[in-house]
């Protein structure tokens, strides 16, 4: 009742501030403004209190409510019960709204007192209420009997335990990475609402410095997000690399791409006074693809061609979402049309020329916007086909790596070039010049991969552009380091750039991979190293609803030895029928060798034989006697106990004298993997006994089904049969490029952000 | 200032018609095993796997068979390159990716769901209850 309440209240006080904010913006009525900052102020009492209801009652475990029972357990460690908090849509949208309305809260600080806040806080604010609305419809605090209702359950029924998380997803990652996800999607409501607001007041120059820190942070923070995901998809879920062109993936690549692009533009807007279209049509669009990303991974639209589940949420929500991503990008779109004529008159006649710093950039923004467009469609595909009635297809991802490859070669070049320009200059004359020695230089080193082995032509071309961008901005990075330290982060986030593509191109196009069967301490070689499972152990333990174990590979190389340690897991979540396999993973600078689990067998060192009906085989205990397979006789009354059947496999057994008898072995099979435990016989007159253990089903010939048997002396006891560990060996070259380039990426953007955030302030106080 | 736009406009426009082209002659159909045996093409199916058939996984070819029934009822073996794939027994549904080579489907790719996991269902509601 109460997280309901407080829901209302969210929309009420919120419905007040953007009417108060709006109003206020009318001449004689600024008086209304402190009302607006009232009723903000009182939105977030009301948000931060209903985020912390539902993190209390998820701390309780109170499975009353539906949210809670859905996506948590009392089995879960306090930071997955945290994580539950935004573990399904409705919590993810409260999540979403609580982080944009703490940035409002800065927002509204930073507009405070200047001409921008009423509009600015008013457009935000509207925003902060469309979720608002969206939760009224689809609201964490159901009762299980109100989501029941037509089940009759008695109110204030509430379940012993929740449904709880996901085992794959149960790792310190999901705690982080979501969260960061939503800051970066939250901070890309400001360019929209700084876009809108400067069509609103007319003010086409002043905005670009107000928006460019927040840009950046926003860029930076989505970009460390997305790059999350990667790492945990690679490190622990196993995806065997870092991107798969997800279209859950692909759907936070895009508002990431346009940003990027948005900051080149804002750059240029600032130094030249040009692309002031153009930049508030990208600040416009960061906003509107941060929506469509929700929209294709909530409403279910793309069921089919994801790894992601999604859930279908309903008509109302996935209504308000499309009238959500209509209504804001209508509104935008309309100003900017209302506002044509004007930028034109205010724009003036202007010249740029092709050889300057400007050029280049919006070069390079373009090709980046192509970039976004080409996932864009390809994300999008399969949803528009549907609606437009053509038959259900999936995208070869192969298109994402074609068009990404070319336009990487075009974007990392064009970075280099930039840097050797000036602003405003069209001169040329000593430019080639210095373009000389990067070039060169990374010619040279291409061609020394070209003899280590890069042979694809499209890698060739990509290895020199990053080499090309890499050598340039580490030129500029030295020159500058000492004198102009501000300056420093475009060419540590270009570097990251440039190393993140070559660690892409030569970790995904050079891995290799190996499969490797071992038995305990057995020893195989791949890849020049010795492989040898030296055993395994249980590992969290204090857990009843897991069974979890680390499996210990020894990788050994000119005497020097490291562990790397695959774990298989059963879990209650799956009712232990099947595995979880998370990789495990030995870091070396230059490479990753990377151990994929495939399957976990227990074989019996026990005599064996696999016979069709009518095979006629020597038992290997004794000599003197012949077995074969009469018939298979399944137990009619037994059929099916639960998971099992009752098999009963007549066998014949052959004497040197001309007799023979005939044993039925009753086996209690499982009836997915179709193995028992071997019910032992003894067969008379002889000195061994006999099993069947497991039916091998031949499902293309029926004839051909195998039964395995199993012989042991008789009151011998049997040895513990031995572990059998299969697993993947991949080599990763230079995967470490990746990370270290992320890093530099995100770095670069903070840099940049003391140069440009800096003057954000200076200028604030000139107004 | 105009020939500027319709310049951009166009190479614009010829941009996205690649692009479609691109993904449009890549793209991959969805078929049911007696469509997709007859084009020999590679497509995606969907459907679930045949529970009265035992699936069966040979670590020393690393391949993994198991029949699936499409969508509109045909059997057909499959053949994963491959372990087991996650959550591969609870799955109500299942998505593959290849072509048919012979007799066998040679999924390159497959996809298991499992929806129910993530919204309640109210008889699991009640067999965790109170009532158990």
């Amino acid at each position: 009742m109460l997280g309901k309440v407080l829901i209302y209240m969210t929309v009420f006080f919120g419905i007040l501030s953007v009417l108060f904010y709006l109003l206020s913006e009318k001449k004689g009525r600024n008086n209304l403004l402190k009302y607006g900052v009232y009723s903000y102020y009182g939105m977030t009492v009301s948000v931060v209190s209903a985020s912390i209801y539902l993190l209390a009652n998820i701390l309780a475990h109170n499975f009353q409510f539906t949210y809670i029972w859905e996506y948590s357990s009392t089995e879960l460690h306090d930071y997955f019960l945290v994580a539950s908090f935004y573990s399904g849509q409705q919590g993810s949208f409260m999540l979403w709204m609580l982080i944009l309305t703490i940035i409002g809260l800065i927002l509204n600080q930073n507009t405070s007192k200047t001409a921008y806040q009423s509009v600015s806080m008013g457009i935000f604010t509207s925003i902060i209420l469309f979720l608002a609305v969206i939760l009224i419809f689809k609201s964490p605090f159901d009762y299980v009997w109100e989501t029941f209702a037509s089940e009759n359950l008695e109110v204030g029924f509430t379940p012993v335990n929740g449904r709880g998380l996901n085992p794959i997803l149960q790792n310190y990652w999901i705690t982080i990475h979501p969260p960061i996800l939503f800051i970066g999607y939250s901070l890309m409501a400001i360019p929209y609402t700084y876009a809108l607001t400067s069509l609103i007041k007319r003010d086409y120059k002043g905005w670009v410095d107000k928006v460019l820190p927040w840009t950046l942070v926003g860029t930076a923070i989505l970009g460390l997000g997305i790059m999350m995901g990667g790492y945990w998809a690679y490190e622990t879920l196993g995806w065997g690399g870092f991107w798969a062109w997800d279209p859950v993936e692909n759907s936070s690549l895009i508002p990431w791409i346009i940003a990027v692009a948005f900051v080149h533009t804002l750059l240029v807007q600032r130094r030249t006074n040009g692309l002031i279209k153009t930049n508030i049509l990208l600040g416009l669009l960061t906003f509107i693809f941060v929506v469509y990303a929700t929209f294709l991974t909530r409403s279910g639209v793309l069921g089919d061609t994801s790894v992601h589940s999604f859930v279908t949420p309903g008509a109302i929500v996935y209504n308000m979402l499309i009238a959500f991503q209509v209504i804001y990008f209508g509104l935008g779109f309309v100003f900017l049309i209302l506002r044509i004529k004007d930028i034109n008159n205010y724009i003036g006649k202007k010249t740029v020329s092709i050889a300057s710093k400007e050029y280049t950039l919006s070069l390079g923004s373009i090709i980046l916007l192509a970039l976004a467009a080409v996932v864009i469609i390809g994300t999008s595909w399969p949803a528009v086909a549907e609606l437009f009635g053509q038959e259900k297809v999936a995208v070869d991802i192969s298109n994402y790596n074609k068009f990404g490859s070319v336009f990487a070669v075009i974007f990392l070049v064009l970075n280099g070039l930039s840097l050797y320009q000036r602003w405003n200059s069209g001169r040329l004359n000593d430019l080639l010049g210095k373009l000389i020695i990067p070039t060169g230089a990374s010619i040279v080193l291409v061609l020394i991969f070209y003899f280590i082995g890069l042979d694809d032509m499209n890698f060739i071309l990509l290895t020199f552009a990053s080499f090309f961008s890499l050598l340039t901005n580490l030129e500029f990075l030295a020159k500058n380091v000492k004198k102009n330290p501000k300056v420093l982060g475009a060419y540590i986030s270009h570097l990251g750039i440039a190393l993140l593509i070559l660690g892409a191109v030569v970790s995904g196009g050079y891995s290799a991979t190996k499969q490797v069967r071992l038995k305990a301490n057995e020893t195989k070689a791949a890849f020049g190293y010795n492989f040898t499972f030296t055993g395994y152990n249980q590992i969290e333990t204090e857990f009843k609803d897991r069974e979890k174990f680390k499996y210990h590979v020894k990788i050994e190389k000119n005497g020097k030895e490291n562990l790397a340690s695959p774990v298989v897991y059963w879990s209650d979540f799956n009712e232990k029928q099947s595995p979880f396999l998370e990789p495990g993973v030995y870091t070396k600078l230059e490479k990753d060798i990377y151990l994929s689990p495939k399957a976990i067998e227990a074989e019996s060192d026990l005599p064996k034989l696999a016979l069709r009906k009518s095979d006629i085989a020597t038992v290997p205990l004794d000599t003197n006697v012949r077995v074969s397979v009469v018939s298979f006789v399944m137990d009619k009354n037994s059929t099916f106990m639960g998971n099992n059947v009752v098999l009963n496999t007549v066998v014949k057994f052959d004497y040197n004298d001309g007799s023979s008898d005939l044993d039925t072995l009753s086996s209690l099979l499982d009836a997915t993997t179709w193995e028992a435990e071997p019910a032992w016989t003894n067969v008379a007159g002889t000195n061994f006994d006999v099993a069947m253990v497991k039916l091998i089903r031949d499902m293309e010939d029926i004839q051909n089904t195998r039964a395995v048997l199993h012989f042991k002396e008789t009151g011998k006891d049997i040895p513990e049969p031995l572990t059998v560990f299969t697993f993947d060996v991949t080599i990763k070259p230079f995967i470490n490029l990746v990370w270290i380039g992320t890093l530099a990426v995100v770095a670069g953007f903070f840099v940049a952000l003391s140069k440009y955030g800096k003057q954000n302030k200076k200028n604030i106080a000139d107004e | 200032m105009k020939l500027k736009y319709i310049i951009g406009t166009v190479i614009g426009l010829a941009f996205i018609v690649i692009a479609y082209l691109s993904f449009d002659s890549s793209k991959i159909e969805y078929a049911d095993f007696s469509n997709a045996k007859a084009s020999g093409k590679t497509v995606q199916v969907i459907g679930s796997w045949d529970k009265t058939e035992q699936y069966h996984y040979d670590s020393e070819k690393n391949e993994f068979i198991f029949k699936m029934i499409d969508e509109s009822g045909g059997k057909s073996l499959v053949r994963v390159e491959g372990a087991k794939p996650n959550n591969f027994d609870i799955a109500p549904m299942v998505v593959i990716k290849g072509k048919y080579e012979g007799e066998k489907f040679h999924a390159k790719e497959v996809l298991t769901k499992c929806p129910s996991k993530y919204e309640g269902q109210f008889d699991e509601l009640k067999g965790a209850s109170l009532y158990n």
